[in-house]
């Protein structure tokens, strides 16, 4: 990692660890429990002072649980865990600012999430997202019911990049679409959005188009890769095999790159099973119930 | 009936003898707001080739509903129309796409979507329960209504071809393109449907555990005393009893492992579909994706493009 990154980061890390006193509120959910786990809204701040919101879900049991953290991703909604995941692991999907259950300041806007704030790098509101997701792991990692030895991140290459500022994740799943790695070089070749994000910020704003790539190469999980410790899955479509690939052999301990083969049901069960694996979790049967 | 041969399933769902003039009332209650159509250019989103818009139109119960509206820059003459309607948690996409490929193409939002929630915002989970046993106030009602608001926008636009709009959307915008289909049977010009959720709903949430379903069983995991409320309101908004009103092209996909939707369903909506120029695809080993990385997304584009002649675009973003 870089110089400036390390100190830009660095500084990100201060402001979230300020809030380690701050107050955390555990509720359950019981219209969102059933009988094999229970569900839990978290409240607590983020940086700032922002009001953020969780889901947390238990297996019915004893624990410790192996921790999975899921990374948010680009979507104003954030789901209750699945039961398939709900039944073996700890779960935690936390809301960054913007997205709805934590969108009472700011209410993020698709498309415009992805480049709201460029381009400097105080005010790009990913570092206020990262900032929410380091907050939420802390947060998540202060529950009783977790083997905090075994943490585990699965999301877009948003997890990539906390990884790679959290040397404790023991096991990352990285799923398409990857939005952040070599984000502004793949917008290049495509329409489609949210990568298109990144053109239309560059079509509009050309004089500023340089800092924003600076800024851009800050939260570009390659730049980090080399302080990834975690046993790592790239679960990818065929056009971002190569930045993939690219990532994984940046990665000291390397990474397994998986390239969807466009069936849901069979590439849902390889990353599901993988995840299983590196984290010692018990395999289950996928979520479509037998007939 | 659940059977381990997803096309044998026989839905529990039951027209109710009200549901033609619950409907009648609903579309006259809806046009008595007038639609009073908006179009905001967005040069940010606007290219060289394609015009980008925000747009607004008013709906069942007064409420304001956002969409985006693309069309190409430069066209002669009339352009064909495309409606592209909303999964259930996802925000509407932005169709540059479908502008580029030479439609006028319109994305709604329906009311509870961003943009169109600052009256009415159930959340997610939280629509598909909402006023679940209020037959007359479920939530549902006001969003087909906003659907097929949408449909008008696009086809009151002067640079639409009415004689050419198509319809197409996956999970809750499959059920959307059906619902359109159904209640502007002599508009729509053709439909695709991918794994079309709101279809026999009831069943649906015995067969999975999976979210927006799962929603129908923490409801009544809360309050059981409640089920015949609820299937009465639901079978009153089921897709499977609007659909036997289409009459144009549709095609319906369904993933064979489709844990949020379950495949058997899509197998009894398909049937019912009331015309007979249509076409059922299956997809093994596939979930809620219902093919869309297997080759079907070409197929929907073949499909719209016969039926609704896009015009050439040239270049890309």
């Amino acid at each position: 990692m870089s110089a400036d990154r390390n100190a830009y980061w660095a500084g990100v890390a201060d402001e979230v660890y300020g809030l380690a006193d701050s107050s955390v509120n555990v509720e359950e959910l019981p219209e969102r429990s059933n009988d094999e786990c229970v569900a839990y809204g978290v409240q607590y701040q983020g940086i700032g002072g922002y009001p953020l919101f969780a889901y947390l879900t238990l297996p019915r049991g004893d624990g410790p649980y192996v921790p999975l953290f899921q990374a948010t991703g680009y979507a104003s909604v954030v789901g209750v865990p699945t039961r398939e995941r709900s039944v073996k692991y700890a779960v935690f999907a936390p809301c960054h600012r913007g997205q709805r259950l934590a969108d009472s300041g700011y209410q993020a806007a698709y498309p415009g999430l992805l480049t709201d704030g460029l381009p400097g790098a105080s005010s790009y509101v990913w570092r206020s997202v990262v900032a929410d997701s380091l907050r939420a792991i802390d947060v998540f990692l202060g529950r009783p019911e977790v083997d905090g030895s075994r943490l585990a991140i699965a999301g877009n290459d948003l997890g990539a990049l906390l990884a790679s500022l959290r040397p404790d994740v023991k096991s990352l799943l990285v799923v398409t679409p990857l939005l952040l790695l070599d984000g502004p070089g793949r917008a290049s070749g495509t329409f489609a959005y949210p990568l298109q994000e990144y053109n239309d910020f560059h079509r509009t704003y050309g004089n500023q188009w340089g800092e924003a790539l600076e800024t851009l190469s800050l939260y570009d999980p390659i730049g980090g890769a080399t302080d990834i410790f975690a046993n790592t899955m790239i679960a990818c479509v065929s056009g971002e095999k190569s930045a993939a690939d690219f990532l994984a052999a940046t990665i000291p301990g390397g990474a397994e790159v998986y390239v969807n083969i466009g069936r849901g049901f069979i590439d849902h069960a390889a990353q599901e099973n993988w995840l299983a694996d590196a984290t010692g979790a018990p395999r289950t049967p996928g979520p479509f119930l037998p007939r | 009936m659940i059977t381990s041969d997803p096309s044998l399933f026989t839905s529990s769902v039951v027209k109710p003898d009200d549901f033609d003039q619950y409907w009648a009332d609903t579309l006259g209650a809806t046009d008595t707001v007038p639609l009073n159509p908006r179009l905001t250019p967005d040069e940010m989103r606007s290219t060289d080739e394609i015009e980008v818009f925000e747009a607004r139109y008013d709906s069942y119960g007064d409420i304001e509903i956002a969409g985006w509206y693309a069309r190409p820059r430069n066209f002669a003459g009339k352009l064909p129309g495309y409606l592209f309607v909303p999964g259930y948690v996802s925000e509407p996409k932005l169709p540059n796409d479908l502008a580029l490929r030479g439609y006028a193409a319109f994305s709604a939002a329906p009311r509870g979507k961003l943009r169109s929630n600052s009256v009415f915002n159930p959340g997610y989970p939280g629509l598909l329960a909402h006023n679940i046993t209020k037959r007359e106030e479920y939530g549902y009602r006001g969003f087909y209504m906003d659907a097929v608001q949408a449909f008008d926008f696009l086809a009151g636009l002067d640079e639409v071809d009415e004689t050419r709009i198509g319809v197409q959307g996956g999970s809750q915008g499959g059920a959307l393109t059906l619902l359109v289909a159904s209640l502007r049977p002599d508009q729509v010009a053709c439909g695709s449907a991918g794994a079309p959720y709101l279809c026999s709903m009831m069943d649906s949430a015995a067969l999975t555990h999976s979210y927006p379903y799962e929603e129908i069983n923490d409801y009544l995991r809360i309050h059981p005393e409640h089920e015949s409320a609820v299937r009465e309101t639901l079978d009153l908004h089921d897709i499977h009893n609007f659909v036997d009103r289409i009459r144009c092209p549709m095609i319906v996909s369904v993933g064979m492992r489709d844990d949020v939707v379950p495949p058997e369903t899509g197998f009894a909506v398909f049937d019912q579909i009331g015309s007979t120029d249509k076409k059922f695809y299956s997809y093994e080993d596939c979930g809620h994706d219902a093919g869309t990385g297997d080759g079907h997304v070409a197929i929907v584009d073949a499909f719209m493009d016969s039926h609704l002649s896009p015009i050439a675009v040239g270049g890309a973003a």
